[in-house]
């Protein structure tokens, strides 16, 4: 504990944080608007914001966004993901095509997921296996190595299982068939299915 | 949308000027209320109806900055806010407000 203290406290801590925040605060805020989902308004409206910021107040303005970013672009990125997973169950049911197994189904939505959601869903996965291999008794570093390869490995399966399905929608979106994920409006799968829709401000 | 004290105060800063545009670093320091409080409220405001946004328009900027994103009260948001500030007045917790009200 008392090093940790002495971590934080230390000057080599105070300059880190003085050249992130105070010298790079547009780049710091640039990365800390990637936790809203893509298209999201409030990532330009956020950088915009910067510019008229004070330079004197401009690191604590943006370690301030890092709380707006966490508590709303996560939570919005999480019920993007409840939607995307709920939208394409309705089209699925809409279309009357409900041959995709439920796990495919689970896997789309996982294999939809942004980089952000995938470390976030990672770094959580990794410290659940933590506990569960101190649990068992096979160590806490060997639990979260084991559950996390699993689990980046269902996300692999996942990513380039949702990748071939698009490419194969596409292509019979091409050829002029039906498409099979019941899209009504004719856009490939991915398009049609996005809960976030197109951005209403200029995107990132 | 639940009666705060922040949702009083940045009704206040609203309505202080109902027909103009409002930033949200401007309505910030304006209302007193920190960003990490005003943005979740203001996406609940856009939810309900009670503001509308959209941006600058990018030929107009004489700074060499991106557009900002604007916020503008509806009628429905002039009728609920003047109407959270109406009952406002009367509570206790926000007496050491009411010197500010218009």
């Amino acid at each position: 504990m008392a090093e940790l203290l002495d971590a934080v406290t230390s000057w080599r801590s105070l300059l880190l944080v003085l050249v992130v925040f105070g010298f790079a605060p547009g780049c710091c805020l640039r990365l800390i608007v990637l936790a809203y989902p893509r298209g999201d308004p409030r990532r330009a409206e956020l950088i915009a914001e910067l510019y008229v910021v004070p330079r004197i107040q401009r690191p604590l303005w943006v370690a301030e966004q890092l709380e707006v970013a966490l508590f709303e672009g996560l939570a919005h990125r999480a019920s993007a993901a409840l939607h995307r997973l709920t939208g394409r169950r309705r089209a699925h049911t809409r279309s009357g095509h409900r041959s995709k197994s439920a796990l495919r189904r689970a896997l789309g939505v996982v294999g939809g997921l942004g980089v952000l959601d995938a470390v976030v869903v990672v770094v959580a996965v990794g410290a659940v296996g933590g506990m569960i291999g101190e649990w068992v008794g096979v160590g806490a570093e060997v639990g979260s190595e084991v559950v996390t390869m699993v689990m980046l490995v269902v996300m692999l399966v996942a990513v380039f299982g949702d990748m071939l399905g698009d490419m194969r929608d596409k292509a019979r979106f091409r050829r002029g068939k039906p498409d099979r994920s019941g899209s009504q409006t004719g856009m490939p799968r991915s398009e049609a299915d996005d809960p976030d829709g197109p951005g209403r401000g200029p995107d990132l | 949308m639940r009666k705060t004290r922040a949702l009083v105060q940045v009704a206040m800063a609203l309505l202080d000027d109902p027909t103009s545009r409002h930033w949200g670093y401007e309505l910030s320091q304006r209302s007193g209320v920190r960003s990490g409080v005003l943005y979740p409220m203001l996406t609940r405001m856009l939810d309900e109806g009670w503001v509308t946004d959209g941006w600058e328009d990018p030929t107009t900027l004489r700074e060499k900055r991106p557009p900002r994103r604007y916020y503008e009260l509806t009628d429905e948001g002039r009728l609920a806010l003047g109407g959270v500030l109406q009952q406002a007045r009367h509570e206790a917790r926000f007496a050491d407000l009411r010197w500010r009200f218009a």
